[in-house]
């Protein structure tokens, strides 16, 4: 099993501005399956950006280590993102954007197929300053998933929009990764969220933020029906009272 | 500047700004003309007289001989102190400790004077072209790199994680990431550039060159000539005027046209 994703925060800690040592995250410990998709939850400011922005190799200034998934070509996994603002080039059009993230000896391969899958058809010419908010997250979903990841990383990728744009952009996303395999890990503040994507969720503590519980979701994305998914924040809320309200 | 104004408007605003300018160019050839006929001092030639010393020196050929030499020192100079003061500018934005042990160089370059800096790189490089063009560079590097630094300064780290994320190589990442960001710097930087360096090609010329229009007005300056020195200056000036309105200005408007106002 070396596909799988490991990842070991010892300790996090960040330097406060009056020169206190502030731990964000300490004894943190993360193993994925392939193909799986596992969500972190936890209060707010309980490190759970920071333990994604080390999967991503954007920190590397903690103790602790890191295994991703095996890449295609032996190299390590690739990466697709999205995080909590879209981060477009505003000077690059949308299918530039897109196309600027595959690896140079792709740049030409086809992309016809996703731009329709993901409802951008129309939208490959634009520049990221013309689109609304909704369809700047899909030209973002469409970026992580052009370079075929083997993880993909969501830090709360679908705040700051209107409920139902998001809703919408959730079930486009749950469509899409049904027909991919990549191994996915999410941060969400909202739980019915986290419920209705990840077959895993994963509870942590407040700060210094650790591993506390999960739960595993073995129902079908299709059939999870608000039912199901109240069904679920319940349950999380009677094991978890503390990190999460029902 | 003078372009700046007109690069969010629309072609209504850009007509009335050309007239503007039109206006403004006659009001002073009006000037120029009333001050000769009414005070008539001695050493100031009227317009027609300066536009037909530029006929016949057109005619004659040496007009053109000097502008095409002094542009082509003015171009090469220029992307010399483009390429190297962004270069350096991106260096001392970036990183703290090159920041720490340029800043002072850079402030006494930005500090020593033109004529000194062309001096030295005649008597060290020699009296060539070479000389010529690494002394005007010179000149302009320290204001390029301050500029630049600024914007260096500015750069956007979440742009720069996608970079990172999505494996850009370095110059991918100059190309779409960084150098896209610069642009306004740049851009400020190449308008007080090309207008610097245009004034110290002609110190440089004048000290140690047997061509250009340094070397002209140096010529005219000795027989106290003001019909040739005004000639080549309002010649050059207006090479210069061509350059900023059919090159810079276009292109600026160019990089800028993903912004959301310019579309």
């Amino acid at each position: 099993m070396t596909e799988r994703l490991s990842l070991r925060i010892d300790s996090k800690i960040y330097p406060t501005v009056d020169g206190k040592r502030l731990t964000a995250l300490a004894g943190f410990e993360l193993v994925a399956e392939p193909g799986s998709f596992t969500c972190l939850i936890g209060p707010s400011g309980c490190g759970k950006s920071t333990a994604l922005r080390i999967l991503m190799g954007l920190d590397r200034d903690f103790a602790g280590a890191v295994t991703l998934p095996v890449g295609r070509d032996g190299g390590s996994a690739r990466l697709g993102v999205m995080f909590q603002e879209p981060r477009l080039l505003p000077w690059r059009t949308v299918e530039q954007n897109v196309r600027l993230a595959l690896p140079d000896r792709e740049r030409d391969r086809d992309l016809a197929g996703l731009f329709t899958e993901l409802g951008l058809d129309e939208m490959t010419g634009r520049f990221p300053a013309e689109l609304s908010g909704g369809l700047a997250r899909r030209a973002v979903l469409a970026r992580a998933l052009a370079v075929e990841p083997e993880l993909l990383i969501l830090d709360e990728p679908f705040v700051s929009l209107d409920a139902m744009t998001a809703a919408r952009l959730r079930r486009l996303t749950a469509d899409a990764l049904d027909r991919r395999r990549a191994t996915t890990v999410m941060v969400t503040h909202d739980i019915r969220e986290a419920l209705a994507l990840a077959d895993r969720i994963v509870v942590m503590s407040a700060r210094p933020g650790r591993v506390v519980g999960e739960m595993a979701i073995d129902v079908a994305r299709a059939a999870r029906d608000s039912a199901f998914i109240e069904a679920g924040l319940a349950e999380l809320a009677g094991r978890h009272p503390e990190q999460v309200r029902g | 500047m003078a372009g700046s104004g007109g690069d969010r408007s629309g072609m209504g605003a850009g007509l009335s700004s050309g007239l503007w300018r039109a206006v403004s160019l006659v009001a002073l050839l009006g000037l120029w003309q009333l001050s000769v006929t009414l005070i008539a001092p001695r050493n100031l030639p009227a317009p027609a007289a300066v536009f037909g010393f530029m006929l016949a020196e057109a005619a004659s050929g040496d007009l053109g001989r000097h502008l095409a030499i002094t542009l082509a020192r003015v171009l090469a100079a220029f992307a010399l102190a483009m390429a190297v003061g962004t270069a350096v500018g991106i260096a001392m934005g970036r990183r703290r400790m090159i920041n720490r042990l340029a800043d002072t160089w850079l402030i006494l370059l930005l500090n020593t004077p033109a004529l000194v800096i062309a001096v030295l790189c005649y008597v060290w490089i020699g009296l060539t072209e070479t000389a010529v063009v690494v002394a005007v560079a010179l000149n302009k590097i320290p204001n390029v790199a301050v500029t630049l630094r600024e914007g260096a300064r500015a750069l956007d780290p979440r742009l720069d994680e996608i970079g990172l994320v999505y494996r850009f190589s370095w110059a991918k990442r100059l190309r779409h990431i960084v150098l896209p960001q610069l642009a306004p710097y740049t851009a400020a930087a190449a308008r007080s550039g090309i207008a610097l360096i245009w004034k110290v090609v002609l110190l440089v010329e004048l000290l140690g060159r047997s061509n250009g229009v340094g070397f002209a007005i140096h010529l005219a300056f000795q027989t106290f000539d003001v019909t040739a020195i005004l000639g080549y200056t309002l010649a050059f000036a207006a090479v210069m005027l061509a350059i900023e309105y059919g090159l810079m200005q276009p292109a600026e408007r160019r990089a800028s046209r993903w912004r959301p106002a310019a579309a």
